[in-house]
């Protein structure tokens, strides 16, 4: 590829974002430049973390800025108990054995030979690695980033977990809902997407076209879409529920989209069920998507979409809507999380909280093409200012720097 | 006379949740008593800056929420009408907002509490502000430079002066009164009810009034 640093590189948004925009970026980078950056996850494939990491590295390196990316490594019993944890951070009521915490801490500490610290600031993301916070070096400033809904956390796993989160400098959550009341600075950094990534960026409509044809989908007839992982929270029971009621009334076609994250072992339970009811309808595409080229045929499927549902029950971010509404679609999504940071009610989408809901709003919006397309640039619109990676890494880069002055809340520079 | 450059600053700012929730009228009192002026400085005026251009019906946090979470319009009309920039500081803010909130719940009662998940969150916030890269030394360049600028720019010049500028004005027309024999000028970049206009729609209206004095005054 011709030119390849200028593609990849943060002047490759200019003409989407503004120049003015990029010299901002340029000019907090050009405070941090040199400083040594480590984020830390449990995993490298499938999901929003991964996603925002494999591209904010890359841009805040080609800024100057020394950020790397690690992962801890675990086993199968590890991730059944953090997706446990994840379950119980969002509400469910989940018990945990001594045994099962004292692995989830052993396998955090067997980490450790693999991972270099020697740096200025380590970035833990999610739970999994959260307890590495005792063993990161004097002098290193620790911050805990936050991916999941936090509003109303089991409170026992909640009273464990806060013993290691308190224990950082700071922490970064998507929305005010899931902020605690800790004994550090806190700050609210909503995720974003990619517009230049093969998830996001155009694709010919005869391309859009053969994807759908691929997987035995009708180019002519209405497509609602939910794509997300196989997981009881995003509720595809739900979604395949709603689209039956619609279905009475229009000819149209549901199509469920999802992909298998290393670090959610559930994943393949949820999607048998959900086959098996799929299977009972014609109209019912549900699609496990193989990793291979998996951002395409999603951006196709979203692209093909006449409506997005994302009928989550509890939700991080859902960086699926904001896909959706960069795409220019109506999106109706659960009013959980935050879907409800993204969606203006009736501006640039519709917040629903049942399965009827859905369906009513499906219902509504297929009688009114217009309002369809109204809706569609006024997401569109929103994303642009509000949710693109050119943002993140601007408060990503803010935060950096304000997180070595606790204490000041106006900083000139 | 020696024209001193308008330096156009660039503005970054960081919301830092406290944790402290409110779900209906009676806590919101409890807790606007107890948080930082940092905190109502955010819910009140740096609420525009997160507005940007998107449509909006209620120019402060404490407003919207009543409206759109509380569905208490009443309240939040009140709310809503409320000028902050003709207090001093935020505590002044801070007792209005009080007393908003009292004089309605004596007249109209408000019990009323939101569903879980739709109460108020008090978030402070960290600002940063920097030099950048444009400067001014005449009208002609002051328009330019905000034609170019960041939103967050005509923010800072425009919200962010009144909290910080000795006298309670914009820098604009601060530097302009400062610099230029143009009375006429100043009293027209002062005279809008700019609370309730967009960050874009200001920065339009601050450019047409420039592009009216540029040729007959400075040319």
């Amino acid at each position: 590829m011709k030119n390849n640093g200028k593609r990849n590189g943060i002047e490759a948004y200019a003409p989407l974002v503004g120049e003015p925009v990029v010299a901002l970026i340029r000019k907090l980078a050009a405070r941090l430049r040199g400083a040594r950056v480590l984020n830390i996850n449990s995993t490298r494939e499938g999901g929003g973390v991964v996603e925002i990491l494999g591209r904010l590295v890359p841009l805040a390196r080609g800024l100057g800025i020394d950020m790397r990316w690690e992962t801890i490594q675990g086993t199968r019993s590890f991730f059944a108990t953090t997706k446990k944890m994840h379950n119980a951070l969002q509400g469910n009521q989940v018990n945990f054995s001594e045994r099962e915490l004292q692995y989830y801490e052993q396998v955090n500490r067997d980490n450790l030979d693999r991972i270099d610290m020697d740096v200025d600031y380590v970035i833990i993301h999610d739970p999994q690695p959260c307890p590495l916070v005792q063993y990161i070096p004097e002098g290193v400033t620790k911050i805990w980033r936050c991916h999941i809904d936090l509003s109303r956390p089991n409170r026992k796993l909640w009273r464990y977990l806060r013993e290691w989160v308190k224990q950082y400098d700071a922490s970064i959550f998507h929305i005010s809902a899931f902020a605690q009341q800790l004994p550090h600075k806190q700050f609210l950094i909503p995720p974003s997407i990619d517009p230049h990534s093969v998830k996001n960026r155009p694709v010919p409509s005869k391309t859009v076209r053969t994807t759908l044809m691929r997987y035995g989908i009708d180019p002519q007839r209405p497509v609602i879409l939910q794509i997300s992982r196989y997981d009881r929270f995003k509720d595809p029971i739900g979604v395949i529920e709603a689209f039956l009621m619609v279905r009475k009334h229009y000819d149209c076609q549901l199509v469920l989209a999802g992909e298998q994250a290393a670090d959610d072992p559930e994943g393949a339970q949820v999607y048998e069920e959900v086959r098996e009811m799929a299977d009972k309808h014609p109209d019912v595409h549900a699609l496990m998507l193989s990793r291979e080229n998996n951002h395409h045929k999603v951006n196709c499927l979203q692209r093909a979409a006449t409506i997005i549902v994302q009928k989550s029950i509890k939700e991080g971010f859902g960086l699926t809507v904001t896909e959706g509404m960069w795409k220019a679609k109506p999106v109706i999504g659960g009013a959980v999380g935050g879907i409800t940071a993204q969606i203006t009610e009736g501006l640039n989408g519709y917040l629903v909280n049942s399965v009827d809901g859905v369906a009513y709003r499906c219902r509504y919006l297929l009688t009114r093409e217009k309002r369809m397309k109204e809706m569609g640039r006024a997401a569109k619109k929103s994303v642009l200012e509000r949710f693109l990676i050119t943002r993140h890494l601007s408060d990503y880069l803010a935060m950096l720097l304000a997180v070595k002055h606790p204490a000041r809340t106006m900083i000139e520079l | 006379m020696t024209v001193e450059p308008f330096i156009f600053k660039d503005y970054v700012a960081l919301e830092n949740p406290t944790g402290i929730r409110a779900a209906g009228l009676s806590e919101m009192q409890v807790c606007i008593r107890m948080v930082d002026d940092n905190v109502i400085y955010n819910h009140m005026i740096l609420s525009h800056l997160r507005q940007r251009r998107q449509r909006w019906e209620y120019p402060n946090d404490f407003a919207k929420w009543a409206a759109y979470s509380l569905n208490n319009f009443v309240v939040a009309e009140a709310l809503a009408n409320y000028s902050p920039f003709e207090r001093k500081d935020m505590s002044e803010i801070r007792d209005d907002i009080l007393g908003i909130i009292d004089e309605h719940m004596w007249n109209h009662g408000g019990r009323d509490v939101v569903r879980q998940g739709w109460e108020f969150y008090f978030n402070g916030c960290t600002t940063f502000a920097f030099d950048g890269a444009c400067r001014a030394n005449n009208l002609r360049e002051l328009r330019d430079g905000l034609e170019k600028a960041n939103l967050s720019s005509i923010y800072y010049h425009y919200f962010e002066a009144f909290t910080r500028q000795e006298g309670e004005v914009d820098d604009i027309s601060f530097w302009i009164e400062h610099n230029f024999n143009l009375p006429g000028l100043v009293e027209q970049l002062r005279g809008w009810d700019f609370y309730f206009l967009s960050l874009d729609d200001l920065r339009n209206k601050i450019i047409r009034v420039l592009n009216h004095y540029l040729p007959k005054d400075i040319e």
